[in-house]
């Protein structure tokens, strides 16, 4: 069983959780693999584990009893655009395509590295987005605009919603109504 | 090497980058990406311009071995291949890790010295001429079955040329160019999981894709090439990866319980349930077009009687803290946030007992809450039964509406009795000083002051945030001419916007506001800064001017007994400190300074 049951967070502080989860056996013997977001953690011979965790972020949390497991892919929210630069360009403005238009997200300055990298928000899922990075140099002339068209995949979020109870025009209970809010 | 290009071209070495149109016709110009780099710290004047299938995914590391020199560690490799002296700009330059077929090409882009070194990490790539674009099974103009193509360029002759794959709903064929260009009937070819020959120039591979079944964020299209060119065996793979989305599976999935009841759309809300009496579970998923669903989603439980819901169940208390206090009793604390639900529970359910014993509702206590509304509600309760040293307790604490008796979801934790007093290094430091006889019977200074009966004072920041918990009546602070001084603190004293504090506390520079901080100077150097916005603790020097030069102390607060404590710089033994100590009476107390701090642990951040 590779994946360990009973898998439960406790919260214990305001930024750390501790996980528990049912032993695999009871020898004591066995070391438990601890992987958050899709990276290797920790292990541990103890069938429990102290995280810390930013405010307001949303990880996914694997346990397993054998280190050749690994768990599935994680899809960001968030996606690195990355390219090469030309020693003769100062700055890279950024740019996403939001409503017909395209808008500044960030310029980057060269410093002296040819290699540089800009980080998109959170995207929404099941969409395609539009980025492009356009150098530009000490005079200020543009160069030709490099396109990034991301296809956004990733876990949806979680649903809000609530359930209250429905009534009739009468004002009669009329079942249980599930709102998204 | 091979080199691998788009085809699609209108004639061979156009320019021809779009992986849609990769299908058929003459070799592009384009190079097919295999793998995409993210650098990480990178040498500054080099540009990575292809990084070899052979090289799988992982992290690799490029190495300046000199100020012209670099050599290369592929992924999963634990030494370099040969350095390559690199002394041109604007020339490709080809660097292998040990093995030759996992190398990247780079440019140096000026004359300045190659310096450290940096990560490469090495990532799969979607939609390349490889895998080839995204699916829509739901799609009714897309075929079953599709083809694409890529040209693969060996410098000189290859024999024993063969491409196998595994990968789900793949096959391949080569195709010899005529005139240049690949055939206009693929489906015409016969197609294998394993096609070979003998390679003489650039040829043409299809690869046939079927239509998966299912949806996917991830289909692997991987291609293993395996041939022999100017003696030297090659053996590596050239993959890339597609997604399948099937828009039929779009929507919101509601459960009772583990029961899938019914998916559906945005527009379907309000979505009408018929519940029995009884107590129920229902979750709503999100499910996207690839499959993908909403991970830990939000529970909503209610309970109905006679046809009509009870009131909502308190929610489960964020954080519970357990410490003994003196004479052995099991002090409990513990927030509940219910701000925003609308529920308002009027008490609290505590228990703790023997790890492993029966205990059923009977044993709990109920704590009444006095403070009316939601929000952030705390419990401090203490435990009257006192038990033996090392007893492995289990600490429960619910929410609780008394009306109908309804409970929330109970939080946990294991505790373990332990008076043992701190043997932690320079525990001492303060009563060995110079303060130790001021633990008890001092004279109030101030004797408007007031301290309640359980001998508790709350110096409260902001209400609900952050505050400060002393034991003993008393906050201790020293000077800058190290007279000990004593500062009482009224109960549940709370700082109004812009309140002088040091006015308030007829007292001299001990205490002081600035904006939203608190400072408390705790000893001779020592500078508290207590960020109730922030949420944050910090030590620094007393003589620090705002905005403070903030010093690091060597570990964090942790809890001992009913407090949480704190290090402490002591310029006496210029070394960092607790304050506990054991009084004449043989209990463990907070001795002689004011840094001994109780929080809960939700406050504690920033050390």
């Amino acid at each position: 069983m590779p994946e360990v049951a009973g898998l439960t967070a406790q919260r214990t502080g305001w930024n750390t959780y501790r996980l528990t989860w049912t032993p695999t056996d009871s020898t004591g013997d066995v070391v438990y693999y601890i992987w958050q977001d899709g990276e290797l953690l920790s292990s541990t011979v103890d069938t429990s584990a102290d995280i810390n965790v930013d405010t307001d972020s949303y990880h996914v949390l694997y346990v397993y009893d054998t280190s050749s497991d690994e768990p599935p892919p994680v899809y960001s929210g968030r996606v690195d655009i990355t390219w090469s630069g030309d020693a003769r360009t100062e700055k890279y403005r950024v740019e996403r395509y939001i409503d017909g238009e395209w808008r500044e997200m960030q310029t980057i300055t060269a410093t002296g590295s040819l290699f540089h990298r800009f980080t998109t928000p959170y995207l929404e899922d099941e969409t395609t987005h539009l980025f492009r990075v356009i150098p530009i140099a000490g005079n200020g002339e543009e160069g030709p605009a490099q396109e990034y068209p991301i296809i956004m995949c990733r876990y949806p979020d979680i649903p809000s919603f609530d359930v209250v109870q429905g009534y009739d025009s009468t004002g009669t209970p009329d079942g249980w109504r599930v709102t998204l809010t | 090497m091979m080199q691998w290009f788009c085809s699609g071209a209108t004639r061979t070495d156009e320019y021809q980058a779009d992986v849609a149109q990769s299908i058929g016709g003459y070799r592009s110009s384009v190079p097919v990406s295999f793998l995409a780099g993210d650098r990480d710290n990178p040498i500054g004047n080099i540009k990575i311009n292809c990084i070899s299938p052979g090289n799988g995914i992982g992290e690799g590391v490029i190495i300046a071995n000199d100020g012209n020199t670099l050599s290369w560690m592929p992924p999963g490799e634990t030494t370099t291949g040969t350095p390559v002296t690199i002394d041109e700009t604007y020339q490709d330059y080809v660097i292998a890790g040990v093995d030759t077929d996992k190398y990247i090409i780079i440019t140096r882009m000026n004359d300045n010295p190659f310096m450290g070194q940096e990560n490469v990490y090495i990532h799969r790539l979607f939609g390349n001429a490889i895998a080839g674009v995204d699916v829509d099974i739901t799609d009714s103009t897309a075929a079953p079955v599709d083809y694409h193509s890529v040209f693969f360029c060996p410098p000189s002759p290859a024999t024993g040329f063969t491409i196998t794959t595994d990968s789900a709903g793949i096959s391949v064929a080569l195709d010899t160019p005529v005139d240049g260009a690949l055939t206009a009937t693929p489906s015409a070819l016969s197609y294998s999981t394993t096609v070979s020959g003998d390679v003489t120039g650039g040829e043409g591979v299809w690869i046939r894709r079927e239509t998966p079944l299912a949806a996917s964020p991830c289909q692997d299209v991987d291609l293993h090439v395996t041939y022999t060119m100017d003696g030297t065996s090659y053996d590596y793979h050239v993959s890339g990866g597609y997604r399948v989305s099937d828009t039929s599976l779009s929507g919101y999935m509601i459960y009772q319980g583990e029961t899938l009841l019914d998916v559906v759309q945005e527009a379907d809300f309000p979505y009408t349930l018929s519940l029995a009496d009884g107590t129920h579970t229902i979750t709503v998923r999100k499910r996207n077009k690839y499959g993908l669903t909403t991970v830990s989603p939000q529970e909503k439980v209610i309970a109905i009687t006679s046809g009509s819901q009870l009131p909502d169940r308190p929610p489960r208390p964020d954080v519970v803290t357990a410490a003994t206090v003196q004479g052995g009793k099991i002090r409990v604390r513990a927030i509940m946030n219910t701000t925003g639900t609308g529920i308002n529970p009027t008490g609290w359910k505590v228990l703790v007992k023997i790890s492993g014993t029966m205990a059923g509702a009977e044993d709990y206590v109920t704590v009444p809450i006095t403070s009316t509304g939601s929000g952030l509600l705390y419990l401090d309760y203490t435990w009257d039964t006192v038990y033996t040293d090392g007893a492995p307790l289990d600490v429960w604490v619910h929410g609780h509406i008394e009306e109908d008796d309804i409970w929330g979801d109970g939080q946990w934790i294991a505790y373990t009795l332990d008076r043992t007093p701190s043997a932690l290094t320079g525990a001492d430091i303060f009563y060995d000083g110079y303060m130790a006889e001021n633990v008890k019977g001092a004279t109030a200074p101030d004797t408007t002051v007031f301290v309640d009966s359980t001998n508790d004072i709350k110096f409260i920041v902001k209400p609900g945030r952050v505050w400060l918990y002393y034991q003993e009546n008393l906050v201790w602070c020293t000077t800058s001419t190290r007279t000990s001084r004593m500062l009482y603190v009224p109960n549940d004293y709370t700082i109004q916007p812009g309140q002088t504090v040091a006015t308030a506390m007829t007292t001299t520079q001990v205490i002081e506001k600035a904006g939203d901080k608190l400072y408390i100077n705790v000893y001779d150097t020592g500078r508290m800064e207590i960020d109730p916005v922030a949420k944050t603790i910090r030590l620094h020097t007393l003589s620090h001017i705002l905005p403070p030069a903030e010093t690091s102390p060597p570990a964090p607060a942790w809890s001992r007994w009913d407090s949480t404590v704190f290090l402490v710089w002591s310029t006496l033994s210029g070394a960092w400190g607790t304050v506990w100590g054991v009084d004449d009476d043989g209990n463990v107390r907070v001795q002689n300074a004011g840094v001994s701090i109780g929080m809960t642990t939700a406050d504690i951040e920033g050390l």
